[in-house]
């Protein structure tokens, strides 16, 4: 057990390049020098050059120094270089602690005097932090080259095959009967003249034959725990059978649903959905005839009534208009609040249906419906026909009304977010849009999420998101073992109460509650019982070391390794 | 109370705060010298115990620099500190110390100039308020 | 496993991004950029939070770059240029021009992850940017945020009372060829509202548009938000021009009330243009030598498979960071199929 006069502190004071020059002049070296328990004080012009790297390596090998203080610019500089040192000199990584005064002394206070006055008092209070300091050790767990994805559709098709390339083993899971999910429906790509039909079913076939892939479909997901390197997803198949699948990290791709209206006036024939749309065109036009064999002559996409801030209705509608303005000579129509041309290529896309003669009404109040000759009258007041306080309604009388179906979380989510212990925002869609998650990286380590599952997207875009995931994954895979410091919570199993705070307020997961504990601080004296209690336990692979838990815990059972209580306490001393 | 130089206790989130501090430095932003920075993993780490220790410490003032809300690497970590500091109002207010002794920022890491604005306005408003009751 | 290395051409967000995933999949690589920063466009970005983070992500690449100086896999040469390619696909050699000095370096697999330039306002002399001190550009007001903290007239210095976001400068113009929408302008615009008006609520913000682009997960939230806040007013109108004078903190414009239908005229403080993004002149070199193909509007497009050479991030069209980081990492798992996988 280490005490305050084991502690032999080296001081090394880097000059950053001269632009610490006014602050550490002999008169500071001396008072360093003599700050107790500091054995040695060395300068250099430049700490973080190889010249600078080899004087602080030679000198705590040679010296008698047990943990060091660096003197100079923000910790931010010099920590990656710990861990080399460490490995040069023997020293923990950990038992480097590092006197700010540069970025938070030398250039807010302009005053040289009064900086100097301040760097000392800094550089006396992490010497005395320093004597606080303990070494923390690294581990490493063996991580499998394999991974889940959870969800058959084109991303999570996309995100296997991203993986199984990569050689990691893939089981893909889905609750269908078949993998292949809703993008199935498109017929034709915006942006590229290639058939969808055939570009699809190449991915599906390459997914099914893929010697590292392993599709299971019409599965219901049962279960999930684990962490990284050994996550286990409890499956039931079609036939009652319940089976343990495992991966070293999951991807969760398990879309959106959508949701159509029906009612009413909408209930009748010539209102049809954008897929059904996509299914007349797909079939060369055939179907573009009403029940008596007449053809459809007028048809009108109407937008923006959902979906407002989501591309891809309108994407497909100009790429609709334009197919059947040039491929079968209809009347087109597209009603919108705004025309979002916010995807590559689509501004061109807009101009030319313009140029052909497709039609773009604008609108701010809602258009209105009614029945009329057996097609829909589409009342729109065009916002561009409002001149001197007068507006003007514009009536279209179309054959087919294309109506935008909503689109909303899959009814999933609440069980998966539930089941994998992943946030679930107001909205309804997975993991919390947090900029710091960079879109793919969910709350966990080791899960990943990809496409419309965290919010709908073009097939683009979704697709990118897979590959993506898919990156992240196989960072992790990478080396077939994670490596991790210990530099996170740790629970004492004798004074935790099992009131379960802490597993719930981990914003990572991290915390188990388990049956491995033999006493606690709570037991009433005299008793003689036999069994294993329940504790918290911290898994170290799955902490980001935040310390929520630490100041969460009635009583005080968690701590911190790489910074405690005393630590932070004694920063605070006037 | 002419000379009084308000000593201003900044704990600052490793992912924001401590280096939007950097980043005001960076600036070359004129800064109180009676600032004193803590650097903590993540807002969520500071217990209402350290806020209460700063105050008995000496500090006039504490600030906590946090993330933007919906921007915390630990995804709540800038709302737990904000509850616990609700909590330590109340304390506050039953043992007199004034409100404005304690207060939150939040700041992105680019927030340099956000960082040094509120820990001028701190300074400017304990000077007004005078010392810490409790020192 | 045979040696690999990528040379990422360009040190923005793209770029540092796929340096950043390829490191830790254990895959070395040399950033080469040609200013003495990293971080391109996008290092001088400010925050954009109001109340609470408005998902601009111009912090996420202050932390990546923050991050990739960590990482002793990825050398960084800033002040540097590519000065030539030779070699084969999967066995390149570069020559690359660093602080005066040439240096060779293999690699395995490029990068190119360029950029874009933004829009000079100046070719739209109508706004009178460059003319009239109180006319800005959104990157002047980005400049102005992060250093300063908060937005003033350049004229004198002082809070303005009424500023006038203009929409699609140098984006959907057919008058200048810019048959393309930026993507990001009119987020990042309400954004600047948002937060400006956060932080002096006196401001009142206009907004004049075409149409307005959505943008990312959030973004329908953000409208929400602005449509019912009454000191922003979103006109869907854009002025053609604008008339002052060089100190003119009363910058007249005229437009169309959208409620009445009548031309009205006001006059604004402060005008900031939304430039938008244009394909990179100072990349054309390297595009041509390397053969990569362009579109219609001048951006990238992904060279054949197998070339061994891969983009990232807006040189291929316009985008935002989110998007960009999104790409590089999906470049990086590309890239690291290429290279045999792990």
């Amino acid at each position: 057990m280490r005490s305050a006069d084991d502690c032999r502190i080296a001081v090394f004071v880097d000059r950053c390049g001269g632009t610490l020059s006014h602050l550490i002049d002999e008169e500071m070296i001396q008072y360093v020098s003599r700050l107790p328990q500091v054995v040695s004080c060395d300068q250099d012009e430049n700490l973080s050059s190889p010249e600078g790297f080899e004087m602080l390596v030679s000198r705590l090998t040679k010296g008698k120094a047990d943990r060091a203080v660096i003197v100079g610019a923000s910790p931010k500089a010099y920590e990656e270089s710990f861990r080399h040192l460490g490995v040069a000199t023997g020293l923990n990584p950990y038992m480097f602690l590092v006197a700010n005064v540069r970025e938070q002394v030398a250039w807010i206070i302009q005053d040289d005097k009064r900086a100097r006055e301040k760097a000392k008092a800094i550089i006396a209070k992490k010497v005395k932090e320093a004597s606080l300091l303990s070494p923390i050790g690294r581990e490493k767990i063996g991580v499998p080259k394999e991974a889940l994805v959870i969800g058959g559709g084109i991303v999570g098709i996309r995100a296997a095959l991203a993986l199984a390339d990569a050689n990691i083993g893939v089981t893909l899971l889905t609750r269908a009967g078949d993998i292949g999910g809703k993008a199935i429906q498109l017929t034709h790509f915006y942006d590229r003249p290639d058939d969808v039909s055939s570009w699809f079913m190449k991915q599906i076939e390459r997914a099914k034959k893929h010697p590292k892939i392993d599709v299971k479909t019409s599965v219901e997901l049962k279960g999930f725990e684990g962490y990284l390197g050994d996550y286990r997803v409890t499956i039931r198949g079609p036939l009652g059978k319940r089976e343990v699948v495992k991966g070293s990290a999951v991807l969760l791709t398990s879309g959106y649903d959508v949701v159509s209206n029906t009612e009413g006036i909408f209930g009748h024939r010539c209102f049809i959905s954008p897929s059904q749309m996509e299914a007349m065109l797909g079939d060369g036009g055939k179907s573009l005839m009403d029940e008596k064999g007449k053809p459809i002559k007028t048809v009108t996409f109407v937008l923006d009534l959902v979906n407002e801030t989501i591309k891809i209705d309108s994407a497909n509608a100009v790429k609709n208009a334009l197919l059947l303005k040039k491929d079968h000579d209809r009347m087109v129509y597209v009603v919108c609040r705004d025309i979002k041309v916010s995807l590559d290529g689509m501004e061109r896309q807009y101009r030319k249906a313009r140029e052909m003669g497709v039609i773009f009404i604008k609108y701010d109040d809602p258009p209105r419906f009614s029945l009329v000759n057996g097609g829909v009258n589409v009342q729109v007041k065009e916002v561009s026909t409002r001149v001197m306080g007068q507006e003007y309604t514009v009536s279209i009388l179309s054959d087919l009304v294309v109506m935008s179906e909503k689109f909303v979380p899959s009814k999933d989510n609440e069980m998966l977010a539930t089941i994998l212990d992943v946030p679930l925002p107001q909205e309804g869609y997975l993991m919390d849009d947090n900029p710091q998650f960079t879109q793919v990286r969910a709350n966990r380590r080791g899960i990943f999420l990809a496409g419309g599952c965290r919010y709908p997207q073009t097939l683009d875009e979704a697709l990118v998101e897979a590959e993506a995931a898919a990156s992240g994954v196989t960072q992790l895979l990478s080396q077939g073992v994670y490596e991790y410091d210990l530099a996170v919570a740790e629970i004492d199993p004798a004074k935790c109460a099992a009131c379960l705070t802490c597993p719930r307020v981990c914003p990572h997961s991290a915390i188990v509650v388990e049956q491995y504990a033999e006493r606690n601080i709570y037991i009433t004296a005299g008793y003689e019982g036999d069994f294993t209690w329940r504790a918290a336990r911290v898994l170290p692979t799955q902490c980001y070391g935040c310390g929520i838990c630490v100041s969460s815990c009635p009583t005080k059972a968690i701590s911190l390794k790489h910074l405690t209580d005393a630590e932070i306490s004694l920063q605070m001393e006037g | 109370m002419a000379s009084f130089s308000p000593r201003i206790v900044a704990f600052c989130c490793d992912k924001s705060g401590y280096v939007a501090a950097d980043m005001a430095g960076k600036l070359g932003i004129s800064l109180p010298e009676s600032l004193d920075i803590i650097r903590v993993p993540c807002a969520g780490r500071i217990d209402a115990l350290h806020m209460l220790q700063a105050l008995e410490n000496g500090a006039d003032g504490v600030l906590i620099f946090a993330c933007h809300e919906e921007n915390c690497q630990s995804l709540t970590g800038n709302l737990m500190v904000k509850a616990r500091m609700g909590y330590v109002y109340g304390i506050m207010e039953k043992i007199g110390l004034e409100r404005e002794r304690l207060e939150l920022c939040n700041v992105a890491t680019n927030n340099g100039a956000k960082f040094a604005e509120a820990v001028q306005k701190k300074f400017e408003d304990l000077k007004r308020l005078g010392p810490s009751p409790v020192k | 496993m045979k040696d690999r290395n990528v040379l990422v051409i360009g040190g923005g967000i793209a770029g540092v991004t796929a340096a950043l995933e390829l490191a830790e999949m254990g895959i070395p690589s040399t950033i080469v950029e040609r200013e003495n920063r990293l971080g391109g466009q996008a290092s001088v970005f400010a925050c954009k939070a109001s109340e609470k983070c408005n998902k601009c992500f111009a912090c996420v690449v202050d932390n990546q770059i923050q991050e990739v100086n960590r990482r002793p896999q990825v050398k960084i040469m800033t002040e540097s240029t590519l000065g030539g390619i030779s070699g084969e696909p999967g066995r390149f050699k570069a020559e690359i021009q660093s602080n005066g000095h040439k240096i060779l370096l293999d690699a395995s697999a490029l990068l190119v992850a360029t950029g874009v330039d933004f829009f000079d306002a100046r070719r739209k002399p109508e706004y009178g940017y460059g003319i009239f001190q109180n006319v800005i550009t959104a990157h002047d007001l980005d400049e102005m945020l992060r250093s300063r903290g908060g937005v003033c007239r350049p004229s004198d210095g002082q809070v303005p009372s009424k500023i006038a976001f203009f929409q699609c400068v140098g984006s959907r113009d057919e008058t200048i060829g810019h048959l393309w929408c930026s993507k990001v302008c009119c987020a990042y615009a309400l954004r600047f509202m948002k937060a400006i008006r956060h932080g002096n609520p006196e401001i009142q913000t206009s907004f004049f548009y075409i149409d307005i682009q959505p943008l990312g997960r959030s973004f329908e939230s953000l409208l929400q938000s602005c449509r019912q806040d009454e000191g922003m007013r979103l006109i869907r109108s854009l002025p053609s021009k604008i008339y002052g004078h060089k100190k003119s903190i009363d910058l007249r414009m005229r437009f169309i009330n959208p409620d009445s239908g009548e031309i009205v005229e006001e006059g604004f403080d402060l005008v900031v243009l939304s430039i938008g993004m244009t394909p990179r002149q100072d990349s054309e070199g390297i595009a041509n030598f390397l053969q990569i193909p362009k579109n219609e509007e001048g951006f990238y497009r992904s060279p054949p498979e197998n070339s061994g050479v891969f983009l990232s991030g807006a040189c291929k069209g316009p985008r935002d960071i989110g998007s960009s980081m999104v790409d590089a990492k999906a470049t990086a798992q590309k890239i690291v199929l290429y290279l045999g996988g792990i």
